[in-house]
């Protein structure tokens, strides 16, 4: 699904990707392109394959077929041509519980090598944790585990940040404060991937999202493309009080998706308005309301992910 | 590859486990050195086997008793290092760490070098601090021991004690790559710990089979630590060191060259999850 693009504009292309762990198949010939300089929304429900990805992308798992490049460089061969020029925060946040923050940058800094004492205290204070820098990272919430994660991916001012749910933990402060260290990033030129279950983050950070179910892209473009092209699909309609079930219900009957809101509505995915109007009539419920549903990314990826002939059979499984 | 040792040595040395390790050393092998003079005195002299237990005494009679110092510390050390090593290791498999650091240097075998590194240097700075308290624990029991017990080592002590701590240092580096890639090979702080332990004791324990006796790291340990002609370990086993020390350091050598090899091969070679 993905398109060819050019290797100068590109910072991730990958190809026919495939892994399985025993019997299960967790890639199934995935294909992606990452632009440069963009932030790139990844996204999958669970166990669809978005940290297997990740983590083959770091040279971290081994896969059974297809490539990866990364910067232009092939992985994991020449992954240490990538030393210093990638960051990333993978699945939690892992820091050395008995050192400090600070310590625990200034290990992580000697690991990556050539990052100067003075960039570990502009990185403590970037994320927020300069007044907790003495602290055991033991005695940290997950949010601060989070910060400090973030803090070691940005130790060498990586061209390309791989972020695996880095909001996961964050206050609403602290997520304001990731978009906004997101988006200056971006504004200097550095590539973002951002693996995240906070989709109205994803889509008011990212310029581009792929969507992953089962080890293979089910959807990928600009945001804005992939939110104008579900448009027009999905109706909010507004059915008499304590009927939504049943509107719901009769409208699945009738070959509808339909997903009662927490407002009262319904949100229902429908090509033609009249199919909707004509089966709730015919079942003696009359709307009191219909208007085209402001199409959001949370509804795109359900719409996309529950359709996904693969997800029935794979819920419950989870990549290791 | 320095900024890598020294990343490896502060991330090692800023945390407790060492110092509690070899503190837990120091005092087991105070009160070992203690108990041998304070038990055999309680004794009554018509115990049967009282003649082996005036051999036994002698073990920490000066001078020869600093030799024993020495291989009571490199013998003991192998013990604390290894869970020192395993659970340094291993519990970055449970933090997540190891992740984090091959994202920032993809080079395993770098890594791999640089710990061993940093680990042996920590360790042998431990054993050398180990001797140095049962050296003091040899003097401190001199006044327990009755006036017939008699060191079987004449002549300036401190050239063979230092030659038998150095001859049983390379030991411990020898360990340090076992429990290395123990933690590697398992990922469990616990079951490397255990395993090493085990192995650290078990085969001390083997010795006492002839046939194993050529292929252990403690019998070629004590081989080579006896190349001054003094063994007063033989009090304990009764083994007299009977590997030449050719012999001896080549068997360590394969010892410790295995492990790194099993230890970089499980790094390279598996996912890290």
């Amino acid at each position: 699904m993905a398109k060819p693009t050019s290797a100068s504009d590109t910072a991730i292309v990958i190809r026919d990707l495939r892994k399985s762990f025993g019997h299960l198949e967790v890639l199934r010939g995935l294909d992606l392109d990452v632009r440069r300089g963009s932030i790139t929304g990844f996204l999958g429900p669970n166990g669809a394959g978005k940290t297997t990805t990740i983590r083959a992308m770091l040279g971290l798992v081994t896969t059974d077929a297809g490539s990866i490049r990364i910067l232009g460089r092939h992985v994991p061969d020449e992954l240490v041509d990538l030393r210093g020029r990638l960051g990333a925060v993978v699945d939690r946040p892992s820091v050395y519980p008995p050192l400090t923050g600070r310590a625990n940058l200034r290990v992580l800094a000697g690991i990556a090598g050539g990052v100067t004492a003075s960039r570990v205290d502009v990185l403590l204070e970037l994320v927020g944790l300069l007044p907790a820098a003495d602290r055991k990272a033991g005695t940290y919430s997950h949010g601060m585990r989070q910060r400090l994660a973030l803090a070691a991916a940005l130790l060498t001012e990586p061209e390309l940040l791989v972020l695996d749910e880095p909001a996961s933990g964050l206050d609403p402060a602290g997520q304001r404060d990731l978009r906004r260290i997101l988006t200056d990033l971006r504004d200097t030129g550095s590539t973002i991937l951002l693996s995240s279950h906070v989709l109205p983050d994803v889509q008011l950070l990212c310029d581009h999202i792929h969507i992953i179910d089962s080890g293979r892209l089910i959807a990928s473009g600009a945001t804005e493309d992939l939110l104008a092209g579900a448009h027009g699909t999905s109706w909010t309609v507004d059915v008499p009080a304590g009927s939504e079930t049943e509107a719901a219900r009769i409208l699945g009957a009738g070959g509808l998706h339909a997903i009662p809101t927490a407002s009262g509505t319904l949100t229902v995915d429908a090509a033609d308005p009249a199919h909707i109007t004509r089966v709730l009539g015919e079942a003696g419920i009359w709307l009191r309301g219909l208007s085209p549903g402001g199409t959001d990314l949370e509804s795109l990826f359900l719409h996309l992910t529950e359709a996904s002939p693969d997800t029935v059979s794979r819920r419950g499984e989870e990549s290791p | 590859m320095s900024e890598l040792v020294t990343a490896e040595w502060r991330k090692a040395t800023l945390r407790i486990l060492p110092y509690g390790m070899f503190a837990l050393a120091a005092v087991y092998l105070a009160l070992t050195l203690l108990l041998i003079p304070i038990v055999t005195s309680i004794l009554p002299p018509d115990v049967e086997g009282v003649e082996d237990l005036t051999a036994f005494l002698a073990n920490v009679k000066a001078p020869g008793g600093y030799v024993f110092a020495a291989q009571q510390a490199v013998g003991q050390a192998a013990i604390f290092v290894t869970i020192f090593v395993a659970v340094a290791v291993a519990a970055e498999y449970g933090w997540g760490t190891m992740t984090a650091t091959f994202v920032l240097e993809p080079r395993r075998g770098r890594v791999l070098a640089a710990k061993l590194l940093a680990l042996c240097g920590i360790s042998l700075a431990g054993t050398t601090l180990l001797f140095v308290v049962g050296v003091v624990m040899v003097a401190a029991v001199q006044p327990l021991l009755p006036p017939e017990v008699t060191s079987e080592m004449h002549g300036a002590w401190p050239v063979p004690t230092l030659r038998a701590l150095g001859l049983g240092l390379p030991s411990i580096v020898v360990w340090v790559c076992v429990a290395c890639a123990l933690a590697v090979l398992t990922r469990n702080a616990g079951a490397a710990a255990g395993i090493g332990v085990g192995m650290a004791i078990g085969e001390g324990l083997l010795q006492l089979v002839p046939l194993l006796r050529p292929i252990l790291v403690s019998s070629n340990t004590q081989a080579l630590q006896s190349v001054t002609g003094v063994d007063p370990s033989a009090g304990f086993f009764g083994v007299a060191a009977e590997i030449p020390a050719w012999r001896a350091s080549l068997v360590l050598v394969v010892w410790a060259v295995a492990a790194v090899a099993l230890a970089a091969w499980c790094l390279r070679r598996r996912d890290v999850t």
